[in-house]
């Protein structure tokens, strides 16, 4: 049996397997440290069942560096795509990327990393241009999925850090009117019910309404928001909102 | 045996049955039941007359409870290999006994789901007729019967066997459960 020897050895793939475990599904612990060797040896479950139990404990003691994080540090260049770095991003890629880490961003490492890594081509100046935002997800997240998880995993902490900084920087665009936990429906008087009603709609379409503000209410313009740069889009929403216009 | 009023009833290893040891061990993990209630529940479950342990005073209950723990007979150090059942021979072990994962898992089931009455299940998945195949030995209604079939074994036979599945799910789970470094949130 081939162990991994650190998560060096372990691809995204067999990563998003892993951490998709919850070891409170399973109805004994054993069982859930056997699907994890299976997951990281490729051997059916099944086959761990005639094993003696201390030979499979000094097998899972090979392997406990799975219960730990990976390191944070990422590759900037994976075979032929490159990491574009969060400062230039777009506010298409954003939103994607707001999607993937609110709806569990394991799961989604591979879309999180198509977006983040691209081709690149020098132009005529001989400058780094990177690939557009309009490639199939759905095809080139598969790139990734063989990669050791070493070389993508802290791009999780970068947005992750990067996301913070951006929210407080521009905390009046994102908090909503209403604290929810200080105020309940009981202290609130009919105006200000409606008012809630009002940002809870909002909230509901929160990205679409942004787009379509940002595009002055013209649909066929929404492409071209999305492609712009994401601290410009928001710096123009910030200056919207103070001049109310 | 401990005699309370016209009753004799059983107190050590080699004369309970699993089952009474079941019922023995399940009621002194009650917590709902206070001191008292605890061993009158024993004393009437292990085959004492009701209205004699409830007419007991005070100090003859707590020497009768004394007299009970002072078991005299040691249990049994020695892995039982195999046992006889209507004709078929159910075994344990060929030369030494060791667990495998499939036992262990399920054990662990065993002991999470059945707490009250899973220490002939423990031997009824260890001791495995030797003319069956390894599918039919852990069949569900298989099982169960080799369960019911050591409700009615001396206690003292399944002692080793549970003090080594304790000690080594204990030792086991210790070993492999290392503690998760913070999570990147």
């Amino acid at each position: 049996m081939k162990l991994p020897k650190s998560w060096n050895d372990i691809t995204v793939e067999q990563f998003i397997e892993l951490r998709s475990l919850n070891n409170e599904d399973f109805d004994s612990l054993f069982s859930y440290e056997i699907e994890c060797l299976s997951i990281l040896t490729d051997i059916d479950v099944d086959e761990f069942d005639d094993m003696e139990i201390d030979e499979l404990s000094k097998i899972v003691k090979q392997v406990t560096f799975i219960k730990k994080q990976p390191s944070n540090i990422f590759k900037n260049q994976i075979n032929n795509l490159t990491y574009i770095g969060l400062n230039d991003l777009k506010l298409g890629e954003f939103i994607d990327l707001e999607y993937y880490f609110a709806n569990d961003y394991v799961k989604h490492l591979t879309y999180i990393s198509s977006v983040l890594y691209r081709k690149t081509k020098l132009s005529e100046w001989e400058e780094l241009i990177f690939e557009d935002y309009s490639f199939n997800i759905e095809k080139r997240k598969e790139q990734f999925n063989d990669l050791p998880i070493t070389s993508v995993y802290g791009i999780i902490a970068e947005y992750i850090k990067f996301r913070e900084n951006f929210l407080k920087v521009y905390e009046n665009l994102f908090n909503p009117i209403f604290d929810e936990d200080e105020l309940d429906d009981a202290e609130l008087d009919e105006e200000d019910l409606k008012e809630q009603e009002a940002e809870d709609k909002i909230n509901r379409w929160s990205w679409e309404h942004t787009l379509y503000n940002l595009a002055n209410e013209d649909v066929t313009k929404i492409k071209d928001v999305l492609e712009l740069n994401l601290v410009f889009a928001f710096n123009i929403l910030g200056m919207k909102k103070e001049l109310e216009i | 045996m401990v005699k309370i009023g016209t009753t004799k009833i059983n107190n050590e290893v080699t004369e309970l049955t699993i089952e009474q040891f079941e019922k023995l061990s399940a009621t002194m993990n009650n917590l709902e039941l206070d001191q008292f209630e605890k061993w009158a529940k024993i004393f009437i479950d292990l085959g004492a007359n009701e209205d004699e342990v409830y007419d007991l005073d005070f100090e003859k209950f707590t020497e009768i409870v004394k007299e009970f723990c002072d078991t005299k007979k040691k249990p049994t150090k020695k892995f039982l290999k195999s046992i006889e059942f209507d004709g078929y021979t159910y075994q344990a072990y060929e030369d030494e006994f060791k667990l495998n994962v499939r036992d262990l898992k399920m054990i662990e089931k065993a002991v999470s789901t059945s707490p009250e009455n899973y220490i002939s299940r423990v031997m009824a998945i260890i001791f495995k007729r030797t003319d069956l195949t390894k599918a039919e030995h852990y069949g569900d209604s298989h099982i169960a019967l080799k369960s019911k079939m050591f409700k009615e074994q001396k206690a003292n036979i399944a002692i080793p066997f549970i003090a080594y599945i304790g000690q080594k799910l204990g030792k086991t789970a210790k070993e492999i459960q290392v503690e998760a470094t913070e999570i990147v949130e």
